[in-house]
């Protein structure tokens, strides 16, 4: 590690508002998260654009074609029932990518705004992190898991599931910033000049609680694609035909010993857009947050 | 030092309470009879009816919890549905394959994360630390199933080195051992990358304090220094790691039982939801939860005994 320049030393040392102007000056600096962005943009642009990129019907069975290796009229071949999985790739990227935003979505809204709750009205504090606690005891997956045992397999289950185990870090991280945001001093003017809680929440609270929630976000989406293609690659998320990048391999596992790129193509996909995620959270911790090092 | 095990212990039995009423309202948060859940929508109305008696359904909803709780306490889920036996019995079947999974997975992780974070440390700025580096991202951000299959379409099909999957007893037989290697390298290899970043960045930090200075001058020879003075000073925070992955580990231990066919929890939590077995479900989940809630805590008192200098 090198040594620390005194003013880095200063600005961790002293904890203000992080403000969102010059992280886009920062950003013109780090190449491998504009790289990160464009890679994540690409693939969600491919992904929403499938039926018109596609260039089969991700459900058109031919069995005569069975698990053709990659070839000019299959580029990336075919799968067990001789469907082509570039077609595959893309329409099934949108069930896993859509389902994983979602799902981080969920666990943001819900865990912030309890964080927040928590942190700012104090009765409520120990009961609600008692009940986070009780939450994080219990492994994400397994959770997941759990949630899928009493709604069932399906689509909107897994968001549902995966949304549910994302809530207590969302709410714990909400809660920490929240309590040393509200004995600030610009928080307490605002009570003196007579701001009500809401707008003292909304105001002056969100804003700064933003950018580590925002780098917690990408990091997480990471952890919610990898569980949601967990849980489809066990059967307990999207149900077949479905095409989705989990449920692919799933599907090509019974063909391991013959096609071992049948279950390598979508895992391919799953390590691109997780890798991503969790470049990108750790450039934008450098960016938005510095501080943040070590704590997310 | 005694006095705070005891104030921890206390502050965890809420929370393992917590996990019980969870996993007691699982069964009662579902949409509609939760005996109709269990049985299968298309069940016959006999099959739904001997289900809510077996579950005992037919009591108040606070005479059901709290027969529940007393029972769970002393470790009784009830009886599967699909076997019949007592969930007690079931668990205590899929503890020993589970752990064996978990421990052998830790303990190759924790080997190879030390090799290669001590490596990079000592090296530092070299191609190898770069290599090191990189490969722990990347690797962190790898599907652990893919990560099994490939192990078995090269280790086990191609190379016909190891056994596809299956159980082969205790890890202190032969078989048993050549069994746990592939599922502990598949559940091992998710940790390597963060355990190795955190070896790394610790024990740059402490080969920078003046105690190493210090062994160095006093004439010690260098590998006694990085591996007793400053590893044993960076272990601390690895533990930490440790704890927080242990998360993550045990989920991971679902996909790897499921991809080898391996007799414990996990994968059988799996195939218990697919049969609509939820007695044998709430037992897993609250053993797991009981068991992770308890690594957090052996972490928590392993920070007084690594660092004298703590004392609650």
């Amino acid at each position: 590690m090198a040594p620390t320049p005194p003013n880095a030393r200063r600005s961790r040392d002293e904890p203000g508002p992080v403000s969102m102007a010059g992280a886009s000056r920062r950003l013109a600096r780090k190449p491998l998260m504009l790289a990160m962005l464009v890679v994540l943009l690409g693939c969600a642009a491919a992904t929403a654009l499938a039926p018109h990129l596609a260039p089969y019907d991700p459900y058109r069975v031919d069995t005569a074609r069975r698990l053709e290796l990659p070839g000019r009229e299959h580029w990336l071949g075919t799968d067990e029932f001789g469907r082509d999985v570039l077609s595959r790739l893309l329409h099934g990227g949108r069930v896993t990518l859509v389902v994983g935003l979602l799902a981080t979505a969920i666990g943001l809204v819900v865990g912030v705004t309890v964080g927040v709750v928590a942190a700012y009205f104090r009765r409520l504090d120990n009961p609600i992190m008692r009940a986070t606690d009780v939450f994080m005891a219990i492994p994400a997956v397994l959770l997941a898991i759990a949630v899928v045992a009493v709604l069932g397999p399906g689509l909107v289950q897994i968001t549902v599931a995966v949304g549910v185990s994302s809530v207590p870090p969302f709410a714990r991280l909400a809660r920490s910033a929240v309590l040393s945001l509200r004995e600030r001093e610009f928080v307490e003017a605002s009570r003196a000049a007579g701001a009500s809680d809401l707008f003292i929440i909304r105001r002056d609270i969100l804003p700064n609680v933003l950018p580590s929630v925002l780098v917690y976000a990408s990091l997480h989406t990471a952890r919610s694609l990898v569980s949601v293609s967990i849980l489809s690659f066990l059967g307990l998320g999207v149900q077949p035909p479905v095409a989705e990048w989990g449920a692919m391999v799933s599907g090509a596992r019974n063909y391991l010993r013959h096609a071992p790129l049948l279950a390598t193509v979508p895992s391919m996909a799953i390590f691109v857009v997780v890798l991503c995620f969790n470049l990108l959270g750790d450039e934008l911790r450098d960016v938005l947050d510095p501080r943040l090092r070590g704590v997310v | 030092m005694g006095l705070y095990i005891v104030r921890r212990v206390l502050a965890a039995i809420p929370v393992v309470l917590g996990v019980m009423v969870l996993s007691f309202a699982m069964l009662h948060l579902t949409p509609g009879d939760p005996a109709v859940v269990v049985a299968g929508a298309d069940a016959p109305p006999e099959a739904v009816e001997a289900i809510r008696r077996q579950l005992g359904l037919t009591r108040p909803l606070p005479v059901q919890f709290l027969s529940y709780l007393g029972q769970a306490v002393s470790g009784n889920f009830g009886h599967s549905l699909v076997s019949r036996k007592p969930v007690s019995e079931e668990i205590r079947r899929l503890l020993g394959p589970t752990l064996q999974l978990v421990v052998a997975a830790l303990g190759f992780a924790v080997a190879a994360a030390l090799g290669l974070g001590v490596a990079s440390a000592v090296w530092r700025g070299t191609l190898l630390d770069r290599l090191a580096t990189a490969a722990g991202v990347l690797g962190l951000s790898l599907p652990i199933f893919w990560v099994g299959l490939m192990l078995i379409w090269w280790l086990a099909f191609q190379w016909a080195l190891f056994p596809i999957s299956g159980w082969g007893g205790p890890i202190w037989t032969a078989r048993g051992f050549h069994y746990t290697i592939l599922p502990a390298l598949t559940l091992g290899a998710t940790l390597i990358g963060p355990l190795a970043r955190m070896t790394r960045a610790t024990l740059l930090e402490v080969l920078r304090q003046e105690y190493i200075r210090t062994a160095r001058a006093k004439g010690l020879a260098e590998p006694r220094v990085v591996y007793v003075h400053a590893l044993g000073n960076a272990a601390l925070p690895l533990i930490t790691v440790i704890g927080l992955q242990f998360g993550y580990l045990l989920g991971g231990a679902v996909v790897t039982e499921t991809i080898f066919g391996w007799p414990g929890m996990g994968r059988t939590a799996v195939l218990a939801i697919l049969s609509r077995d939820f007695p044998i479900v709430q037992g897993i989940v609250v053993t797991v939860a009981v068991g992770f809630v308890a690594v957090n805590l052996v972490v928590d008192l392993l920070y007084a005994v690594f660092d004298p200098r703590i004392r609650y």
